[in-house]
């Protein structure tokens, strides 16, 4: 298993105060990804989509359960070697794109090599401007590129480390259709590639690429 | 890709954060540096102050020295000269001197042992000085048909435990002859004749100009030869002495201390007005020596009093100094402080994600710490170079009395100057780490979330 999540909770408290209940994100999530695995995770707004993924990804440390990496239980980690499982295994892609805004398509899509010692990351980073056809675009700041543009250089910083899991939140939720596509076409060649993808999201057209489709609601997950 | 690069981006992306921060430390370089430069430029200032006047007062203070040693070498040769003209002025006579008779006749006739003056000169005497052992008689020179005194007298005796003196008389050689004025214009005599006295050849080696006493009709030859000529052999009339010139009740000091030595004898004191005068120009030079010392004590207390002010002025500017240095630089780090947590806010996205890539709290710490490090360094070097330009100017001038390079040569400046840069550095840490910490606690998840 590349992914583990069993019977996974994490609750948020209110931002209102004390007094008023706690909001369940997550409910008993369990959840396994295996290499060629690519699940999409479907539901409305508020349901917990986004816990699940940052969860899943090291980042969120739950209340309850077990989320194990590889073999590796990332939240019984120091936060350094933590860092460095995430860093080594996990790729993210976002909505937001959360590209750094100073540097440049490359610089960016290098970022990932400043945690790890990828000796070839800039050959690598090459290949990847190339396949997400970013070659004339490569010395822009992300303020210059279509959303589409972000996007792609978001995803080809997220495969640089050549991670097992790629973790993607909503990654096509500000794109047209035709950059929508690219992306998840790419997404389901890393998954057909060896690796596994975990997607969060709105967009139906997702389900047509995933080989497992979820639904969430309130925290709980089921499988369609 | 590192992570230095990533900081040149980023602060090349947020200038004006970076520039304000850079400001912030130059200005707080600057204040150390313009207040050490400023305490630097008063002490020497004050040192080049003191040390002209203490020069200016020194000049003086020896100008004045040298009115007085000069006048003083003026009295002193004025009372010899003085006392030259009117001879030795203590005479000591053996005790059975009948004293009207030398009034009377100007020549003593009792006798002592001509050894008395060399035991005056052995002993310990202070009150006399200048002996002169001498034998005198008036006499009728037959050769010249003409009445004389004759003075016989060897050199002075020198007194052995005092210095040597320069002699008021010299002594006259045997065969040689000193004659009065009277005697040399009667007889028309000149030096080198000779002439007989009492049987005797003698050649004549001095004529005294006229003196208006009875030395105007005396003759002088060696005490010895006159000793013969009088058949006085070891035996003298009188010792002349000097005095020496002491205050209070000479004569009585003077007598005791002879009766001690040459019981037998007494001692008369001629010529007092002499030494009135030389009383009245010792009190001249007592004043001038005190005009001296209060021109001194004033000079000193002008100098204390300039030197009180300077280090009042310096005792200003360093409290001054103390007061806003630390100020500034309280004040350059909380605003350093501030631009970096604004940095640091602005960046909560990037960090987020670069946290979400993997990158390690110590690599977030550096990015924000390396940040201000730069401005730490680049401050300093901007306050040191506006500072060092100012220092530079401060003094410029035509009456510039302290050049910059005095300062740069005052001990330990050139180490404050390469200092500074690291002072900086750690004030720009410093003052970003609560920053740089709020960066790496922040919570990455929430601001990842989509
Ligand atoms: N840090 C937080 N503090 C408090 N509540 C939170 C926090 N993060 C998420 N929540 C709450 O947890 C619930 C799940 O949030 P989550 O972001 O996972 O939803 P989502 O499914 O991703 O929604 P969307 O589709 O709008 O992105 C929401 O009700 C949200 O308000
Ligand atoms: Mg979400």
């Amino acid at each position: 298993m590349l992914l583990e999540l069993v019977d996974v909770w994490k609750s948020f408290a209110s931002p209102s105060g004390k007094s008023a209940r706690s909001v369940e994100a997550l409910r008993g999530v369990n959840l396994n990804l295996a290499p060629n695995d690519f699940v999409a995770v479907h539901g409305p707004s508020g349901c917990g989509k986004s816990t699940l993924l940052l969860t899943a990804g090291a980042m969120l440390r739950p209340d309850r359960g077990q989320v194990i990496i590889g073999a590796a239980k990332p939240y019984e980690l120091s936060p350094d070697a933590c860092a460095t499982l995430r860093a080594e295994n996990v790729g993210f892609v976002f909505q937001q794109f959360h590209l750094v805004p100073y540097l440049s398509v490359l610089d960016n899509i290098l970022a990932p090599s400043l945690a790890t010692k990828l000796s070839s990351a800039h050959q690598r980073a090459s290949a990847l401007i190339s396949q997400f056809g970013l070659e004339s675009r490569r010395d822009h700041v992300p303020a210059k590129l279509s959303s589409g543009e972000r996007q792609r250089c978001a995803l080809a910083r997220a495969l640089l480390n050549q991670p097992k899991l790629l973790m993607a939140d909503e990654p096509t939720g500000n794109l047209d259709s035709e950059n929508a596509q690219i992306v998840l076409e790419s997404l389901a060649q890393f998954a057909s590639s060896g690796g596994a993808v975990l997607l969060v999201t709105h967009d139906e057209r997702a389900s047509r690429y995933a080989k497992r489709n979820f639904t969430m609601q309130a925290g709980e997950l089921a499988e369609k | 890709m590192n992570l230095t690069r990533l900081i040149r981006r980023e602060i090349a992306h947020r200038k004006i954060n970076f520039a304000l921060s850079v400001l912030s430390v130059a200005a707080a370089a600057l204040c150390l540096i313009g207040a050490e430069a400023i305490l630097r430029s008063d002490s020497i200032a004050t040192r080049k102050i003191l040390a002209e006047k203490q020069t200016q007062t020194n000049q003086l203070i020896a100008q004045k020295q040298a009115v007085v040693a000069k006048a003083g070498a003026e009295l002193e040769d004025a009372t010899r000269k003085q006392m030259l003209g009117l001879g030795f002025n203590i005479l000591i006579l053996p005790q059975g001197q009948d004293l009207s008779e030398l009034h009377l006749n100007g020549t003593p006739s009792a006798t002592m042992p001509a050894e008395y003056v060399d035991r005056l000169a052995k002993s310990p005497i202070v009150s006399i000085n200048h002996l002169l052992p001498s034998v005198s008689k008036r006499i009728q020179w037959s050769e010249q048909n003409m009445e004389v005194v004759l003075f016989g007298t060897r050199g002075e005796v020198p007194i052995m435990h005092q210095d040597m003196k320069k002699p008021l008389l010299d002594a006259v050689a045997p065969g040689q002859m000193v004659i009065g004025f009277t005697v040399h214009q009667k007889l028309k005599l000149k030096v080198g004749d000779s002439v007989k006295c009492l049987g005797r050849d003698f050649k004549i080696s001095k004529l005294h100009p006229q003196r208006g006493s009875m030395d105007d009709v005396t003759v002088w030859i060696d005490l010895a030869t006159a000793q013969e000529m009088l058949g006085l052999q070891n035996l003298v009339h009188a010792i002349l002495a000097l005095e020496c010139e002491c205050t209070g009740d000479r004569i009585t000091q003077i007598r005791q201390e002879i009766a001690g030595i040459l019981p037998g004898t007494q001692v008369i004191e001629r010529y007092s007005q002499a030494v009135t005068r030389a009383e009245s120009r010792n009190h001249a030079k007592l004043v001038a020596q005190q005009a001296l010392a209060a021109e001194e004590k004033v000079a000193a207390d002008l100098l204390a009093r300039e030197s009180a002010s300077r280090e009042s002025l310096e005792t200003q500017h360093a409290t001054m100094a103390t007061a806003l240095v630390p100020l500034s630089i309280l004040a350059a780090m909380l605003l350093v402080g501030l631009l970096a947590y604004n940095n640091a806010n602005h960046r909560r996205e990037e960090i987020g994600i670069l946290r979400a890539i993997g990158l390690r709290a110590s690599q977030i710490m550096f990015i924000f710490l390396g940040r201000a490090m730069l401005s730490g360094v680049l401050g300093g070097c901007v306050g040191l170079a506006i500072g060092l330009v100012l220092a530079c100017n401060y003094n410029a001038g035509a009456d510039v009395l302290v050049s910059f390079n005095d300062i740069l040569a005052s001990r330990g400046f050139v180490w404050l100057l390469l200092a500074t840069p690291l002072v900086t550095v750690a004030l720009a840490m410093i003052a970003s780490w609560i920053a740089a910490i709020f960066a790496v606690r922040q919570d990455t998840a929430a601001v990842l979330q989509c």
